[in-house]
C-alpha cells in the first residue's frame, strides 16, 4: 500500500518537532560534517548535557574580574576647535610691565650700516613690525615679550647684512649693485640664525625691497597642505595651491605699497581675469580668491617682479622693479623625500614639487633674480630632519670657500655606501659650478662686547638685578657656550640665585 | 710649671672672641633683594654657615622665662598686627587694644588708698624706689657661666690663649692691609664654608618646592616646563590691583612685582600660607569626641599648605592649560579675590578657638 | 557632512580616519586611496572637492568591503566547518584555530569563535 503523503512530509514536521525540542547545541553541524570522523561525535557527548554545558561555558569564560572603571571627573569642556593652535602660535610682542628703555636706537635707513653703532641693541622700527608679523618673521618661542618692544642686537654680522643691503641698492658706492647675493645661514642651535633673518627682511623693508618668505619649509614637505600633479610633465610635478594662495597673501599683506605702485609690463596669456594696467597688487590678489590659479599667478608675480624692461606689446611706461628678498627657514626639510605620494603610492621627492623646486632653483649659479637682491636661506636646528646629503653639501661649501679644489683629497664627498641623495648632491654642484656664488654664513656666539649690551640690556628691562661688570658678563658668556645667544637669554630669564659668591671687598 | 694648651679650652675662648671678620664686606655684597629674602626666609640659611654667626650667637644662652611668650591679648594683637594691619586704620579695632588699657601704677598714684593695700611685691618696689628688685622673675640656670669662670680662674692656659687671640685680631687689619697692597684685583677671599659650596641649586627654594606640587607622576621636567611658563605669566601680566583688606606681606610697591616673578610668588604664597594646622586629637576629654587643637607650622610645611590650596583652587578654573589656571589663581590671591584667602581666614579662626584646648593636650617632646 | 558611500562624516573629521570606518579598510588601504587620488594625508572630509567625492566613492564600490567582505569571511569559516577539518571543529568550539596554547590567553577566541559566528 503506498501512503497517501510522501515519507518527506511525514517527517518533516517530526524533524522540527526534536528541533524545536532540542537546545540549540552544537549537535546540529555536527551531524551535518562528514561522517567519517569519530571523534566529533565522541566530543559532543558531554556536552549535550546540560549542566555540563553550563560548567564547560562558564570555565571558557574569561574569568578576570570586571572592575568597574572610575569615571574621569567631569572636567571642563574642552576648548573650541583652533583655540589650543591659537594660543601655540600667539606672538607677544610687548611686555607693559617691563622698563622702557632711553636712547635706544632704532633700525633705520642710516642705521643699519652704521659701524659705530656694532654691538649694540637696536629696536626694530615700529611703523615695520606690522610687515614683519605679515611675513611670519617672529616665531612663538622667542621671547619678545619679555621687553617692552622688540629689539635684537646689532652684532657684526647685522652690521656686515645692513652693508651689503645698501650696496646692492646702490645707495653705497660699490660693485654689488644690482646683484644677487645667495647665502645659506647655518650655526649652532639658538645662535640666531632666525632672527638673522628677521633683521634681513626689516632692512629689505627699510629699503623698499620685495620680500617673500617662507617661514617655515616643513609645512611645504609635511602632507599638510593639498598637492595635485601636473598634467605632462615627465617626470610628475605636483603643484600645492594652498600653499601658493597663502604665500601670495603674505607677499601682498607685506608689500602692499610697493606692489600698488608697480604695473603690468608683460604679456598673461595664461590668466583671463587681469586687466591690462592694473598694478602687481591686483595680480597678487587673483591667487588669493582662487587657489586653483595660485600657482600661474605666482609665476606670472615672479616674471613681473624680475622684469627688466617691458614686453613688446604693453603699453605702460615701464617701471624699475626694486631688488628683492627671498628668506626661507628650515632649509633641510627640503632635502629629502616628502610626505606626499604619488598615484602609485611612491614618495615624492621634494624636488618635484614646483614650489620647492623654484625656491631651490634661486640658489643655482646665475642671475637668479633679475633686478638683484639677496637669498637668504637658514638651517634650522629645533626643528630639523637629520640629513646626511646635506651636511656634506654644506661641508663641500665650506670647502669650496676655504679654496680647496673638488679635484684634492681634502674635497668633502659623500661617504661610499652612505646614501647620499643624489638630486641634493646635484643641486649643490649646480650651486658652486661657477666661481662660488653661493655663499655658507655661520653663525656663532655673540663678542664679550655684545655680550655686555645684551646683559645690560636685561638689566635696563629690569629683568635681571645684577650689577653688570665684567664679572658677571664673563659669566655669563661662559654660561651660555661663548654667547649663544638664544642660551644667554635662556641664562639671563632665569631668576638669579643667590650664590656662595667671593666677597668683592674693596681694598 | 709652663701653661698647657688645652683643646677644650682653647674652643671655649674662641668660642667667646668669634668675631666673623667676614660678615660685614659679605653682607653688603649681597644685593638688597636677597638681603631681604634672607630676613624673611630663614629657612634658606645653610647650616654652618658662618654668615650670620654673630646673630645666631647671642651673647649668653636665654633662660626659659628670660623671654616668655607674650600674654593672649598682645599675642591675639600681634597676630592681628601681622595679619590685616589695615584694621586700625578703619579705627575697627580687632583685637584687644593694648594701649588703651591704664597701668596699674597710675591708678595708684592717684589713689592713696589703693597704695596702702596693694601687694606686698609693689609696695617693696616703692620703697625701694626703682632699685633692684628682691625677687628674680628669670629662672636661667647659671649653672655654665658658674662653671666658665671657674674654668677661666683655674686654667691660666685660658687666659693666655684668650690674649694671642686678642693679639691675632688687633694686628688683622693691619695684616689685610699689607696682603692688599700690591694686588691688582681683591685677594680672593676663601668661602667661609668649604663644606656646602658643593651645593648647587638652579631653583630658588619655593619655586622648587611649588614645582614638585605641581609634579604629576613624577613628570618633573614637565612640571618645570609649567612653572616656567607660570614665571613668565606672572612676568607679562599686568600688575596686581592691591586689596587694602588683603595685601602682601612686605611686599614692593605693586608695579615693581612683576619684574620679580620669583619673589612675587614668594610673597604670594607667604602671605596665604596658614600659621598653624588643626589637629583633631580624640579621647582628651572623654566620650570620644575629637577636639581641635592648634598645631605650629615650620615655614616649608606653612608654604606647603598654601600652595595646595593655591592649586586645588586654581583645578576649578575653566582655563585650558595647567600653567594658565594656576597663574590665574596666583593673580587672583595676589589682588585678594581667591577663596584661598578665606580659607586661611577660617584656619586661623579654628586654631584661635581652638587654642584653649592646648592644656589637654599631652605635652610632646 | 558628506556623504561617502552612503555614510555621512563630519566635516571636521579626518578623510583617511573616516575611510577606516568601513570595515576592510585599514591604515594601509586608506592612504594607498588617498595617494591615488592625490589627496593629502592629514586632509578634512571638508576640503573635499566634489570630483573627489566622486571619485573615492566610485573606487569604494569597487572594492569588496562591508557586508560583501563579512558574507566572504563568514563563508570561508563555514566551509572550513562543513569539510569537517581541524580549523572548523575550532573554529565552532571557540578555540584558537591556528595551534596557539590553550593553556592561558585565549579570550579573544573565546570571545569571537562561535557556532553562528559574527563578523
Amino acid at each position: 500500500m503506498v501512503p497517501s503523503a510522501c515519507w518527506n512530509c511525514v517527517l518533516r514536521p517530526r524533524a522540527a518537532a526534536t528541533r524545536a525540542l532540542l537546545p540549540p547545541s552544537s549537535s546540529a553541524p555536527r551531524v551535518a560534517s562528514a561522517p567519517f570522523h569519530s571523534s566529533a561525535a565522541q566530543y559532543a557527548q558531554p556536552a549535550k548535557k546540560k549542566a555540563n554545558t553550563q560548567t564547560m561555558m562558564k570555565h571558557r569564560q574569561s574569568m578576570s574580574i570586571r572592575r568597574k572603571k572610575k569615571k574621569p571627573v567631569d572636567r571642563v569642556r574642552p576648548p573650541p576647535v583652533g583655540e589650543r593652535k591659537a594660543l601655540k602660535k600667539r606672538i607677544v610682542l610687548s611686555n607693559p610691565n617691563a622698563l622702557e628703555i632711553e636712547g635706544m636706537a632704532d633700525l633705520s635707513a642710516e642705521t643699519m650700516s652704521n659701524p659705530s653703532l656694532r654691538g649694540t641693541i637696536m629696536g626694530l622700527p615700529v611703523d615695520k613690525l606690522d610687515q614683519l608679523r605679515a611675513v611670519e618673521a617672529f616665531k612663538p618661542k622667542q621671547s619678545w615679550s619679555l621687553f617692552r618692544r622688540p629689539s635684537t642686537v646689532f652684532r657684526r654680522s647685522t652690521y656686515e647684512m645692513g652693508r651689503l643691503i645698501d650696496q646692492i641698492t646702490g645707495d653705497v658706492e660699490g660693485a654689488q649693485q644690482g646683484k644677487v647675493v645667495k647665502k645659506i645661514v647655518t650655526g649652532p642651535k639658538g645662535s640666531g640664525k632666525t632672527v638673522h633673518l628677521l633683521q634681513a627682511m626689516t632692512m629689505a623693508f627699510i629699503k623698499k625691497w620685495v620680500v617673500i618668505t617662507v617661514p617655515d619649509a616643513r609645512e611645504l614637505v609635511s602632507g599638510d597642505t593639498a598637492y595635485s600633479p601636473i598634467e605632462g610633465t615627465n617626470p610628475t610635478q605636483y603643484v600645492q595651491p594652498n600653499a601658493t594662495s597663502t604665500l601670495l597673501s603674505r607677499v601682498v599683506k607685506a608689500n602692499q605699497d610697493v606692489l600698488a605702485g608697480l604695473r603690468i609690463s608683460q604679456q598673461h596669456p595664461a590668466l583671463k581675469g587681469l586687466k591690462p594696467g592694473s598694478t602687481l597688487a591686483d595680480l597678487a590678489k587673483l591667487g588669493l580668491q582662487d587657489a586653483a590659479v595660485a600657482w600661474p599667478v605666482f609665476q606670472a608675480l615672479w616674471t613681473e617682479l624680475n622684469a627688466t624692461k617691458a614686453a613688446p606689446g604693453v603699453k605702460d611706461e615701464f617701471q624699475p622693479r626694486p631688488p628683492m628678498l627671498v628668506t626661507l627657514d628650515g632649509l633641510a626639510h627640503w632635502m629629502g623625500e616628502s610626505v606626499y605620494r604619488a598615484a602609485d603610492y611612491t614618495t615624492i621627492h621634494s624636488h618635484d614639487l614646483v614650489f620647492v623646486n623654484h625656491f631651490l632653483s634661486l640658489l643655482t649659479q646665475g642671475q637668479t633674480l633679475g633686478n638683484g637682491g639677496l637669498v637668504l636661506y637658514a638651517t634650522s636646528t629645533s626643528n630639523s630632519p637629520s640629513n646626511y646629503s646635506l651636511e656634506v653639501g654644506l661641508d663641500q661649501l665650506a670647502a669650496r670657500q676655504e679654496g680647496v679644489k673638488p679635484s684634492s683629497p681634502e674635497y668633502p664627498q659623500p661617504e661610499s655606501y652612505s646614501d647620499a641623495d643624489p638630486r641634493v648632491m646635484d643641486l649643490f654642484q649646480a650651486s658652486m659650478s661657477k666661481d662660488g656664488l653661493l655663499e655658507l654664513q655661520t653663525l656663532s656666539g655673540l663678542t664679550r662686547d655684545e655680550t655686555r649690551s645684551y646683559v645690560t640690556y636685561f638689566a635696563r628691562s629690569g629683568l635681571l638685578r645684577e650689577v653688570v661688570n665684567d664679572q658677571l658678563v664673563g659669566e655669563k658668556w661662559s654660561l651660555s657656550g661663548g654667547g649663544v645667544i638664544g642660551e644667554l637669554e635662556k641664562v639671563l630669564r632665569r631668576p638669579q640665585l643667590s650664590r656662595p659668591q667671593v666677597a668683592t671687598a674693596t681694598a | 710649671m709652663p701653661p698647657r694648651f688645652n683643646l677644650c679650652t682653647a674652643q671655649k675662648v674662641i668660642s667667646a672672641f668669634r668675631q666673623p671678620p667676614l660678615a660685614s664686606p659679605r653682607k653688603l655684597a649681597i644685593h638688597p633683594r636677597f638681603r631681604a629674602a634672607q630676613s624673611t626666609t630663614p629657612l634658606q640659611k645653610r647650616w654652618n654657615s658662618s654668615r650670620n654667626d654673630a646673630e645666631d650667637l647671642p651673647e649668653r644662652p636665654k633662660g626659659p622665662s628670660e623671654d616668655p611668650l607674650p600674654d593672649v591679648s598682645e599675642e591675639a594683637a600681634e597676630i592681628d598686627r601681622i595679619m590685616n594691619k589695615e584694621k586700625r586704620c578703619d579705627g575697627q579695632p580687632a583685637s584687644p587694644e593694648l594701649e588703651q588699657g591704664t597701668p596699674v601704677s597710675e591708678i595708684l598714684s592717684r589713689d592713696k588708698e589703693a597704695m596702702k593695700h596693694m601687694p606686698k611685691v609693689m609696695q617693696d618696689q616703692v620703697k625701694k624706689n626703682g632699685g633692684s628688685r628682691s625677687f628674680s622673675t628669670s629662672a636661667r640656670s647659671r649653672l655654665p657661666d658658674v662653671q666658665e669662670t671657674n674654668a677661666a680662674r683655674e686654667d691660666p692656659s685660658i687666659a693666655m690663649v684668650a690674649s694671642m687671640i686678642g693679639q691675632a685680631t688687633e694686628q688683622a687689619p693691619g695684616l689685610e692691609a699689607e696682603r692688599h697692597s700690591g694686588l691688582k684685583f681683591d685677594y680672593p677671599v676663601s668661602p667661609a664654608n668649604t663644606k656646602t659650596l658643593n651645593f648647587r641649586k638652579r631653583y630658588d627654594t619655593l619655586q622648587e618646592q611649588f614645582t614638585k606640587m605641581i609634579m604629576e607622576d613624577g613628570k618633573l621636567s614637565r612640571a618645570q616646563k609649567v612653572m616656567a611658563s607660570i614665571l613668565d605669566q606672572l612676568r607679562t601680566s599686568p600688575a596686581p590691583q592691591v586689596n587694602a583688606r588683603r595685601r602682601l606681606l612686605g611686599a614692593p610697591p605693586a608695579p615693581q612685582l612683576p619684574l620679580d616673578p620669583v619673589l612675587y610668588l614668594t610673597l604670594i604664597v607667604d602671605s596665604v600660607a596658614p600659621l598653624f594646622r588643626i589637629r583633631q586629637q580624640k579621647g582628651l576629654t572623654g566620650g570620644g569626641t575629637a577636639v581641635q587643637i592648634p598645631h605650629p607650622l615650620t615655614l616649608r610645611q606653612r608654604r606647603r599648605s598654601a600652595i595646595k590650596w593655591i592649586i586645588d583652587a586654581s583645578d576649578k578654573r575653566r582655563d585650558t592649560h595647567v600653567a594658565q589656571r594656576i597663574a590665574n589663581e596666583l593673580l587672583a590671591v595676589a589682588e585678594g579675590r581667591s577663596g584661598v584667602w578665606e580659607r586661611r581666614d577660617q584656619q586661623h579662626k579654628l586654631g584661635i578657638a581652638g587654642r584653649a584646648n592646648l592644656g589637654l593636650a599631652p605635652r610632646r617632646r | 557632512m558628506v556623504f561617502i558611500l552612503g555614510v555621512n562624516f563630519p566635516e571636521r573629521n579626518l578623510l583617511k580616519k573616516s575611510l577606516e570606518n568601513f570595515f576592510g579598510i585599514g591604515n594601509n588601504t586608506s592612504s594607498r586611496l588617498l595617494a591615488r587620488f592625490h589627496i593629502h594625508p592629514t586632509c578634512r572630509v571638508s576640503e573635499l572637492a566634489n570630483k573627489q567625492v566622486l571619485d573615492l566613492t566610485a573606487a569604494l564600490s569597487d572594492m569588496r568591503i562591508e557586508n560583501d567582505l563579512r558574507r566572504e569571511v563568514l563563508n570561508d569559516i563555514k566551509r572550513l566547518k562543513e569539510t569537517g577539518t581541524y580549523r572548523g571543529r575550532r573554529h565552532a568550539l571557540g578555540l584558537p584555530v591556528r595551534g596557539q596554547r590553550t593553556r592561558t590567553q585565549i579570550k579573544t577566541p573565546v570571545k569571537l569563535n562561535r557556532m553562528e559566528r559574527k563578523l
